[in-house]
């Protein structure tokens, strides 16, 4: 039995890959428009709304906590927890939504490169996936210790978001085409 | 009966996506799947003679074809990936790659087993078509992957020709790997999966292949071409996934 099992959970994975495939593609022809139909406007909206440092200090300052904790009763003390937790991973979500935005670009980008390296876009691929791992971690913390523990954790993201987003647009400004394209692409449904 | 059932429906369904093929130049754009099921309706015709003429050799001349078969199976999958990446090089390139890499390792793995094995026929054929299918599986997930992660658009046509094969590779891995055990106490589901399973992909071809469909891989614009250094994008992107992951690493411990 344990020597079909591998053969078993091949023709399964198969399958249900091709399932999920098949009803995403059937139901949901215009799916990539709606994902990078605004380049510009996720980089744009990362940059001056989400990631600027203003916004995430605020966001996690133990200042509210403090004052909430010093003098409120119990009852407005969890509904501020309650309340900031909620925006937090709103804000989180919305911060991993739109750099993943970002990084449909390079992956629409690439595949029309010729000179594409494999092992680069291997190890690319790879870290793409270390980000969203690392997001989902992020948000499991936040909703075990709390937003105030993670402060300092987020403001290391938020930065390196940050860095990220200056990357994507200086990249931009170097090379108008490359957004002018994706928005060809981005505009074409399928 | 229900055997000569769905023999007769499976050929009657080849015949009439062969015949659709040809009716609307599809038989030309898909050169490498029509010629895939032509052998296979041919291949059946030949069993059926050498049953009924020759049944003695029948199990040799089942069991040669069919391995066959899979190997021809292969022009299929890569007929797919060359075809639906050709507008797009960079991913087409990714995909050449995993798949050459997979292909030679595990080919090679097949390869050292089979010469290995001390089965004598029908049972080394069918070991030899479950790796040969299975290897195939592998190379259908991969290219899956490669789809997903740079959304490559297909056209109904070729997904049709995907989504068929695909269910019918899924079902022979597991019919084939589990053999031994369907034959001891599940005879019937062993006669009837892999062939209701082809007859499943034969209606989907039915399906989508009755008429050509319009490409739906778009090109990109002449007005916009894509004239990007890909050094320059890769590395860019590349360094700044590393510092968020270093960041969001030290997140995860603090």
């Amino acid at each position: 039995m344990s020597a079909i099992a591998p053969f078993l959970v091949l023709g399964l994975l198969l399958g249900v890959l091709l399932a999920i495939w098949a009803r995403r593609r059937l139901e949901l022809p215009g799916l990539e428009t709606k994902d990078v139909s605004d380049p510009d406007g996720a980089l744009e909206f990362l940059r001056f709304e989400l990631l600027p440092p203003a916004t995430v200090d605020t966001l996690f300052s133990r200042d509210d906590w403090d004052f909430v904790h010093r003098g409120a009763p119990g009852r407005i003390e969890r509904l501020f927890l309650h309340e900031r937790t909620a925006l937090v991973l709103l804000w989180l979500a919305e911060t991993r939504r739109q750099m993943s935005g970002l990084m449909k670009l390079h992956r629409r980008a690439a595949r029309s490169l010729k000179d594409i390296r494999p092992e680069t876009e291997a190890r690319l691929a790879l870290r793409y996936a270390a980000f969203l791992i690392g997001c989902e971690l992020l948000r499991l913390a936040v909703l075990l210790g709390g937003p105030f523990r993670v402060r300092t954790a987020v403001a290391h993201s938020a930065s390196s978001a940050r860095d990220l987003c200056a990357a994507f647009g200086r990249f931009f400004e170097t090379h108008p085409h490359h957004a002018a394209s994706v928005k060809v692409l981005s505009q074409t449904r399928f | 009966m229900e055997q000569h059932v769905l023999w007769w429906a499976g050929s009657l369904l080849e015949g009439l996506v062969l015949w659709r093929g040809v009716a609307t130049g599809l038989f030309k754009r898909y050169t490498f799947f029509y010629f895939y099921l032509t052998y296979v309706l041919l291949q059946s015709w030949v069993r059926l003679l050498v049953f009924h003429g020759k049944p003695e050799w029948y199990s040799h001349v089942y069991w040669s074809t069919q391995i066959l078969g899979g190997v021809f199976g292969y022009a299929v999958v890569w007929g797919i990936c060359t075809h639906s990446l050709s507008p797009y090089p960079g991913a087409a390139r990714m995909a050449r790659s995993l798949l050459t890499a997979v292909f030679v390792l595990l080919i090679t793995r097949v390869g050292v087993v089979a010469w290995g094995s001390e089965l004598v026929l029908p049972a080394a054929a069918a070991e030899i078509e479950r790796d040969v299918r299975a290897v195939q599986s592998i190379l259908l997930v991969v290219m899956l992957l490669i789809y997903a992660y740079y959304r490559v658009p297909l056209n109904a046509n070729l997904k049709g020709i995907l989504l068929g094969y695909g269910l019918y590779i899924s079902v022979s891995v597991m019919v084939l790997a589990s053999r031994a055990l369907l034959l001891e106490n599940h005879g019937f589901v062993w006669r009837y999966l892999q062939p209701s399973a082809y007859a499943a992909a034969l209606c989907i071809w039915c399906s989508f292949l009755w008429s050509p469909a319009a490409e739906a891989i778009p090109q990109p614009s002449a007005k916009a071409p894509i004239e990007l250094d890909y050094a320059a994008l890769a590395s860019n992107t590349t360094r700044l996934f590393a510092r968020l992951r270093l960041y969001l690493a030290r997140a995860v411990r603090s």
